[in-house]
């Protein structure tokens, strides 16, 4: 058994008009037992910038305090927020660090970068980078969510939402829960749908509209 | 002030903490991950003018295609550039380490760098860790010498050739190549040879795909072709897509989270005179 399959995990990024949408499943098991069904993969860097942690728990929240607390050191240092680019190389060279003894993790980063451009990346678990102009998948399910997305996927969606309900119909190891978070420059939204919960985001108005999808 | 033990960025260099819970695991039956490799098909060969590397675009995770489109020739110097085949993670981070070095060397002794200065500080980066980087190149570059190529191998043997090829798609290239390569060729017969080889592998091998890049290196002057070939166009069963009807998925709650705040600004002026 892989140590990948051991609490079991989905994640998927995806570019719309504008806007990107991250969503992950929300179950935690211990191999085939389900210990949770409202664990958080996705944590929030700053308000562009969101990264979600596939692959053993243990590995992706120890990464992510260490993510958080680089990040809030170069707030102190430099006054900003850290770029989505500048952010993935950062989190590349921490994986790559532990080339021989890595983390079990596989991180989803996607953020709005300079003139809110949408920017999503995803890596293995020593750092090889792999930037997509269109979407990302990771965790235990990520052939299936391949094969929806290459089948699926249309450029300059509104909202990227599908997502969730792809994630919802997967292998029992990852089945509970999807939460995805779609980000447009002026408005971040957090949706949770049955099983799921999500960001939208939306130009002007709060009413949420999720026709054009 | 009490010696706490903070998490500072280290020096550099790898950092071996984690190996003894990963033996410790591997020892309970689990299986390491496996690596994204860019099990490829590399080329360069020499032409009259300089040298051309080709490189075919996938990455692949185990039987998956993980990018279809990654680029797999590296910039080392403005006169050198490298493909690399391997795990992804081990070429990208020795040719960015490399490319570094290469430039603080050029900034200290004020002279264009040289291919064999590349070609050692890899050979040897590679060698000291006995192949456990496992990383196999195509090294290639003009500078005040002539235009060089050299292959690179995972444990830190060289070779210097007049053409080239790695990876898991190297032998379908290397056919291509000694059936029609020949010294003397020109810019245009370099090229169609390179994306023959690179094609061959793509086709042939399953690691290898997608599309062509080449990259041309002259005296003084270089060319990155990004996809200059692209043999295998995405075709489409419907051209309408998928369209997914309202309210498809329940929502079970929503938050909104304006981004941008309003900040009221005070007239700096009016506030003195008060």
């Amino acid at each position: 058994m892989s140590i990948f399959e051991y609490n079991g995990s989905a994640l998927i990024a995806m570019v719309g008009k504008n806007c990107f949408a991250i969503a992950s499943d929300r179950r935690l098991g211990v191999q085939l037992q389900t210990i949770a069904t409202d664990f958080q993969r996705i944590y929030k860097i700053h308000d562009k910038l969101y990264i979600g942690l596939s692959g053993l728990a243990t590995d992706a929240q120890t990464l992510y305090q260490r993510l958080f607390f680089r990040h809030k050191l170069y707030q102190l240092r430099e006054e900003r927020d850290m770029k989505p680019e500048t952010f993935a190389n950062l989190v590349s060279a921490i994986l790559y660090e532990k080339r021989f003894g890595p983390y079990f993790c596989q991180p989803v980063i996607a953020g709005l970068g300079d003139d809110d451009k949408p920017f999503i990346c995803t890596m293995d678990s020593i750092g090889a980078k792999e930037l997509a102009k269109d979407f990302v998948v990771a965790g235990t399910a990520s052939e299936s969510l391949y094969g929806a997305c290459e089948s699926m996927y249309k450029p300059d969606m509104v909202c990227s939402i599908f997502s969730c309900t792809y994630i919802y119909k997967h292998k029992v190891l990852d089945i509970f829960g999807p939460f995805t978070k779609p980000l447009h420059p002026s408005n971040p939204t957090e949706k949770r749908k049955k099983f799921m919960a999500s960001y939208i985001c939306k130009p002007t108005k709060c009413r949420l509209d999720l026709t054009n999808y | 002030m009490s010696q706490a033990v903070v998490d500072v960025p280290p020096k550099g260099g790898f950092s071996f903490d984690l190996c003894r819970r990963n033996e410790m695991l591997s020892g309970k039956g689990i299986q390491p991950p496996s690596f994204r490799k860019t099990g490829t098909t590399i080329v360069g060969l020499i032409f009259k003018d300089g040298v051309i590397l080709g490189a075919d675009t996938r990455a692949t995770e185990g039987p998956i295609v993980c990018d279809k489109n990654c680029e797999k020739i590296h910039y080392m110097a403005p006169n050198i550039y490298c493909c690399g085949a391997g795990t992804a993670a081990d070429t990208e981070a020795v040719t960015d380490m490399v490319s570094s070095q290469l430039q603080l060397h050029c900034y200290h002794t004020g002279r264009v760098s040289r291919v064999v200065t590349a070609l050692t500080l890899l050979k040897s980066h590679l060698f000291s860790y006995q192949g456990y980087v496992s990383a196999a190149l195509v090294l290639g570059g003009v500078d005040v010498t002539g235009p060089h190529l050299h292959t690179i191998y995972p444990h830190g043997s060289t070779d210097t050739l007049p053409f080239a090829t790695m990876g898991s798609g190297s032998l379908a290239a290397m056919a291509v190549f000694e059936s029609k390569y020949r010294e003397g060729l020109t810019r245009e017969e370099g090229i169609e040879l390179v994306c023959e080889a690179i094609c061959s592998g793509i086709f042939n091998d399953l690691g290898s795909g997608s599309n062509v890049d080449v990259c041309v290196i002259t005296k003084g002057h270089k060319e990155y072709l990004r996809n200059y070939q692209m043999p295998n166009p995405r075709t489409y069963v419907s051209s309408k897509g998928y369209t997914f009807a309202k309210g498809l998925t329940e929502v079970l709650t929503t938050k909104i989270t304006p981004l941008k705040e309003k900040v009221e600004v005070i007239d700096a002026s009016d506030a003195m005179e008060e």
